[in-house]
């Protein structure tokens, strides 16, 4: 960070190689399609190269590239006019009895719903989904980055975890497999 | 999901353990909670359970978020900040000012401005005319206002005040005004020209191309 605050590139360059990806799909996850994800992870990025010098080292970087993120995110959030994600529009193809035979479409199927699935959840629940299982992070790190107790970080993931449960039952890929 | 419903309190085991298992998964927790949850799954078939349906789920999660292709955004990134470190106009001459500034030094700063702009104003509008009476002669319009013909004289680069004033003694001419800042002269001829004898003026001036460039009736 140091080095960035310097205006050296290179640094700048690692971080993005090392980040951005990240970045880039947990917007992705929470926004959808569009170039939202993208703006907010070039957004995150510039970010970085403005405020390195600010940057105390009190956290983790990770932990405040996912901090910025999800401000933006939620911002971004509250600009977008409401979805219109009722349950009883989801697909709810029996994917276990007609695709099994092929693993490779069955997969792909899975995959599909998932996403699907992920979309149907409010952004705090995918909020806290993405950054637990797709960013790997703690649950210290994750309270930080959501600006909340770790007790609530770790209710949030609970009833995030249910509702994902119960729309992926709907849609007929409910248990484990 | 096979899900019970908690009694007054979140989770599904009764010590509430099961909220710690997504962490459990990814290595993230304290040394002593992951311990902890150790010998606790040992004895709990319901965190058991919701382990090995919390592996499915991170499982389908990971692999659906690595179907999305990653946008090559660094060269477009570097671009901007160079834009953005350039800036506009104001923020570059914002950038020649010399950041912070003690009071006293800014607002002199400022005043100094101030004193440029209102100059820079006042020599705009001139409410003296001081220009043009820089260049009024003395040979002023009084002495020949209201008598002859007058006619506007322009000389040619490099001719001298004593030439040009020989050519207007040669039309029995005064100076009624100039030169002005352009170098015209505006010349008053004796009363009682004839227009023909007028004409013979002018077209004996427009004859010495050495000396004049441009020759006309009127003046001011």
């Amino acid at each position: 960070m140091e080095l960035i605050a310097a205006g050296d590139h290179r640094a700048f360059r690692e971080i993005y190689d090392r980040y951005y990806k990240r970045i880039y799909l947990y917007s992705y996850r929470l926004l959808g399609e569009g170039e939202g994800a993208k703006e907010v992870a070039n957004e995150v990025m510039l970010e970085v190269w403005k405020g390195a010098k600010k940057f105390r080292g009190e956290s983790k970087p990770s932990t405040w590239m996912f901090g910025i993120a999800v401000n933006k995110i939620r911002k971004e959030i509250k600009r977008r006019p409401p979805a219109h994600d009722d349950l009883d529009v989801l697909e709810t193809r029996e994917v276990g009895k007609q695709t099994r035979q092929d693993d490779m479409t069955y997969h792909a199927e899975l995959q599909e719903q998932m996403r699907m699935a992920i979309t149907k959840l409010s952004p705090e629940h995918r909020e806290v989904l993405d950054l637990t299982y797709y960013q790997g992070l703690s649950i210290k790190e994750i309270a930080a980055i959501m600006n909340c107790p770790l007790n609530t970080v770790k209710t949030r993931m609970f009833y995030a975890r249910k509702r994902l449960g119960g729309i992926l039952q709907e849609m007929g890929i409910g248990g484990e497999t | 999901m096979n899900q019970k419903q908690g009694r007054g309190k979140v989770g599904l085991c009764p010590e509430g353990m099961d909220l710690l298992l997504p962490w459990h998964l990814t290595h993230t927790l304290k040394k002593e909670e992951e311990e902890k949850i150790k010998k606790h799954l040992r004895s709990c078939s319901i965190c058991r359970r919701e382990l090995k349906q919390i592996k499915h789920e991170q499982r389908l999660y990971q692999s659906a978020a690595e179907e999305i292709p990653i946008p090559q955004t660094f060269p477009h990134l570097l671009n901007e900040i160079e834009q953005r470190e350039e800036g506009g106009i104001w923020q570059r001459i914002a950038a020649l000012i010399p950041r912070p500034q003690p009071a006293l030094a800014a607002t002199l700063i400022v005043a100094q401005f101030l004193v440029i702009i209102g100059l820079v104003t006042i020599l705009a509008l001139n409410p003296w005319g001081a220009g043009e009476q820089l260049y009024r002669t003395l040979s002023g319009s009084s002495l020949v206002e209201g008598k002859g013909p007058r006619i506007s004289i322009l000389f040619q680069d490099g001719v001298q005040e004593k030439t040009a004033r020989e050519v207007i003694l040669e039309i029995d001419g005064t100076i009624v005004n100039g030169p002005t800042p352009m170098g015209l002269y505006t010349v008053g001829l004796r009363s009682q020209m004839s227009p023909e004898e007028l004409q013979h003026v002018i077209a004996s001036l427009r004859q010495k191309k050495d000396t004049i460039r441009f020759v006309e009736v009127g003046g001011e």
